[in-house]
């Protein structure tokens, strides 16, 4: 088999050597510049390498996914008993505290991969905030689980970040310092409360429970933020 | 069971919580009902949103009646019938109602409960229910 049995039409005899020099140079030249054409115009030309092939967005995380994707299809939480996750997916092995320290890591390791563990089960984000025992859950960190899975039966609306734990954490946190850099944000106080609700701007999860469902899921670019002093009370999109 | 089964409006500090019934028994045998929010645990110790909750201590949340946890083994979320019974039941707004496992179960747009005392019965003579559901 030659070179030219992919192009049939390609006249053979005298002309072969030139007319294979030719669709060398033009294979050359397409190689070199699909990968620009595509950059710059957006296109999707095939190129010759399997590895270029996109990657499926559901090998994705979450939080690298694009915005415009339907919700998650996640069950609810256990109604009962919050099940409690660790950063490796592992299943706790006692009952309390209510937030267990995973198993494979060690004390140091920051918790989902950004909260800074104080003792007595409290815990500091990147941007200051600080995660204690607490709500009906145990502790805020169980409560604001709830609000990384819909719970469509739910009376009402429900709050439902995108990427996971890590995702809320992150989202939370941004909304935090822009609260403090008042962008975009009303705020109410009452007593030792402050109540933030910060526009960020674009998709940070979806509204769920049955008011969301009934509004067929609308996507959620704001965050409401309940705090007392830098302690998180609860936080969810809206 | 962390929502609310009989909730009296969403909650007016929070926004998205629900302003759920829940009993408390004494450790006398005696209970009592408060509201709280399911979601930032403000507690009010009438069925009247529009006052002002009060905000127990967000480490160790506690009864203002008597001082037990607010989310101990010894509450729970109100029935249809506790609610009746503590005399809040004309303060349950129904389109909050959450399901448990049987859909129709304790649906106040249902048949209302045939045990439901009369309304002015007080509220620490509201029997204590076992429901199972405290957290
Ligand atoms: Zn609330």
């Amino acid at each position: 088999m030659t070179a030219e049995q992919p192009f049939p039409r390609a006249k053979r005899g005298g002309r072969k050597s030139i007319g294979g020099l030719a669709l060398a140079l033009l294979v050359a030249a397409y190689a070199v510049s699909q990968p620009q054409l595509n950059d710059r115009f957006g296109w999707q030309l095939p190129g010759f390498s399997s590895t270029a092939q996109t990657e499926p967005s559901s090998e994705r995380p979450p939080s690298e996914r694009p915005s415009s994707e339907r919700p998650p299809a996640v069950s609810p939480a256990t109604a009962d008993v919050p099940s409690r996750t660790t950063p490796s997916g592992a299943a706790p092995s006692s009952p309390e505290p209510a937030i267990a320290s995973p198993a494979t890591s060690n004390a140091t390791a920051p918790l989902y991969g950004l909260l800074t563990e104080e003792g007595n089960e409290r815990y500091r984000s990147p941007a200051g905030l600080l995660y204690t025992r607490g709500s009906q859950e145990g502790h805020r960190l169980k409560h604001l689980e709830r609000h990384v899975a819909d719970d469509p039966d739910r009376p009402g609306p429900h709050g439902v970040f995108d990427g996971g734990m890590p995702g809320a954490l992150v989202t939370v946190d941004a909304a935090y310092r822009q609260a403090l850099a008042g962008s975009k944000t009303t705020r109410k106080d009452e007593d030792r409360r402050t109540v933030y609700t910060i526009d960020l701007g674009k998709r940070v999860g979806y509204v769920g429970g049955s008011e969301g469902q009934r509004r067929r899921n609308p996507i959620a670019k704001r965050v409401r933020l309940v705090l007392e002093q830098d302690r998180v009370i609860t936080a969810y999109p809206l | 069971m962390p929502t609310p089964r009989h909730s009296v409006g969403p909650c007016p500090s929070c926004g998205d919580g629900l302003g759920g019934i829940r009993i408390y028994t004494s450790p006398g045998g005696t209970t009592y009902p408060l509201v709280v929010c399911d979601e930032c645990d403000a507690v009010w110790t009438e069925p009247d949103l529009s006052r002002r909750p009060t905000f127990p201590d967000p480490e160790d949340a506690r009864s203002p009646i008597d001082g037990q946890p607010l989310w101990g083994a010894d509450s729970h979320w109100a029935d249809l019938a506790e609610c009746a019974a503590c005399g809040w039941l004309a303060q349950v707004d129904p389109t909050l109602h959450h399901h448990g496992p049987l859909p129709a179960d304790d649906d106040p747009l249902a048949t209302p409960p045939a045990d439901v005392p009369p309304a002015d019965v007080p509220a620490a003579d509201v029997p204590p229910a076992d429901h199972g559901d405290a957290s």
